[in-house]
C-alpha cells in the first residue's frame, strides 16, 4: 500500500481504489493460459529451427553449386563444340542424324546437351529439387515440424 | 518475498528446459496483466490479445531476466511497454469500454432500476480516466489498482520519481476535480 505524503487525501485515494475495483473485473478467456501455452510451443520450435537464409537465397545457391557440380563432372569445356556453343544445325548435320541413329542419341542426348548452356542450368535445377524434397522428407518424418522451418519466406 | 522466491523458482524451472512450468507463471498474473491492458487499451479483444503477447515477451525474455528487480516488476514494465506501443502503433479507438458502460446504463434503467451513486461515479471515472493519455492510465492503474509505490512505478514506466509524483498528482487533482465537482475549490 502506498503511504507517500504527496498523497494525503486518504479519502478520495480510497474512493479512486473501490471505483477501480469495480471496474477492472474483466477476466481473460477461459482457454487463456492453454492460447498462451501452444503460442510459446510454436515460438520455442521457431527459435530451434530458425531458417538461416531465404527460400530464394537457397535456391540460387544450390542451383550454381548444381551448375559447377555438373560442370567438375562432365567438364563439357573439353568438347570440340566449347561450352556455350550449340552444335549446328544445317541440313547435312540433320541428313546425317537421319541416317546414324546412334549419332542422334549421341547428338541429342548427351553431346548437344552437355556441350550447351542447356544441360547445366537443369542440372543445377534438379539439384536444388532434390535437396528440397529431403527437406520436405525430413518434414514428414517429423525431423521438421513445420514447412516454415525449411526456409523464411 | 516469499511470492517472488515461487516466482524465481518457476522460472529457474522454465529455464532449465520445464517449459510447461511456465504456464505456473501465466496463470499467476494473466489477471492482472490483463487488467493493466484493458486499463490502457480499452478494448476487450485487444487488450486479450497484448496479454498473450505479453507473455509470449516474457518467455522469450526471460533468460535475459536480472534479478535485480522483483520478478512482477519486469513483467509490469514488458507489459506496459507492449500496451503503450500497441496503442500508438494501432491507434486503438478507446470507445467499446466506454459503449458498454452505456449499454449497461441503458439496460439498467430499462430494468427500472435506476442509477446508483457507485455507478454515476463509476461512469464519471471512465470518463476521466479516457481523457487521459495512456502513459497516465497505466500510472493509474499501477498506483491505485495495484497499489505499486512510486519506486517501482519508475521502474515499470521508466519515468524519475519527481516526475511520476507530478503525475500523480496532477492525475489525481484532476480526477478528483471530475468526480467531485464541488468540492474541487477544496483541494490545492
Amino acid at each position: 500500500m502506498n503511504t507517500d505524503p504527496i498523497f494525503s487525501d486518504q479519502e478520495f485515494d480510497e474512493e479512486l481504489r473501490e471505483l477501480l475495483k469495480t471496474q477492472n473485473q474483466e477476466k481473460v478467456s477461459a482457454r487463456f493460459t492453454a492460447n498462451v501455452m501452444d503460442q510459446i510451443k510454436d515460438e520455442e520450435l521457431s527459435i530451434k529451427y530458425t531458417p538461416v537464409i531465404s527460400a530464394r537465397t537457397m535456391l540460387v545457391i544450390v542451383f550454381f553449386i548444381g551448375i559447377l557440380a555438373v560442370w567438375a563432372i562432365l567438364q563439357p569445356g573439353s568438347s570440340s563444340d566449347g561450352v556455350w556453343s550449340l552444335p549446328a544445325f544445317s541440313a547435312s548435320h540433320y541428313y546425317d542424324l537421319l541416317i546414324n541413329w546412334q549419332q542422334i542419341f549421341f547428338t541429342f542426348s548427351f553431346k548437344w546437351l552437355s556441350s550447351s548452356a542447356v544441360f547445366l542450368p537443369l542440372g543445377g535445377l534438379l539439384l536444388a529439387l532434390g535437396v528440397h524434397y529431403i527437406f520436405l522428407a525430413m518434414l514428414k518424418n517429423r525431423t521438421i515440424k513445420k514447412v516454415e522451418h525449411l526456409y523464411c519466406f | 518475498m516469499e511470492k517472488d522466491l515461487e516466482d524465481i523458482h518457476w522460472v529457474d524451472e522454465v529455464l532449465k528446459g520445464k517449459t510447461e512450468n511456465f504456464a505456473q507463471v501465466v496463470d499467476k498474473y494473466k489477471d492482472k496483466i490483463f487488467s493493466l491492458a484493458m486499463g490502457i487499451l480499452k478494448q476487450k479483444e485487444e487488450a486479450e490479445e497484448a496479454t498473450q503477447d505479453v507473455f509470449v515477451k516474457i518467455f522469450k525474455a526471460l533468460p535475459k531476466f536480472q534479478h535485480k528487480a522483483k520478478f512482477s516488476t519486469w513483467i509490469y514494465r514488458i507489459a506496459y511497454n507492449e500496451c503503450i506501443s500497441r496503442l500508438r502503433k494501432h491507434k486503438v479507438q478507446t470507445i467499446s469500454v466506454e459503449d458498454n458502460f452505456t449499454n449497461n446504463l441503458i439496460a439498467a434503467e430499462e430494468k427500472e432500476e435506476g442509477w446508483q451513486e457507485t455507478e454515476i461515479r463509476s461512469h464519471l471515472l471512465h470518463k476521466a480516466l479516457d481523457g487521459l493519455p495512456e502513459i497516465e492510465r497505466g500510472l493509474v492503474h499501477f498506483f491505485y489498482f495495484e497499489n505499486l509505490s512510486v519506486e517501482e512505478i519508475t521502474r515499470i514506466s521508466g519515468l524519475s520519481v519527481s516526475n511520476v509524483k507530478i503525475k500523480l498528482f496532477r492525475i489525481r487533482k484532476k480526477l478528483f476535480t471530475q468526480l467531485h465537482p464541488l468540492k474541487s475549490t477544496v483541494l490545492t
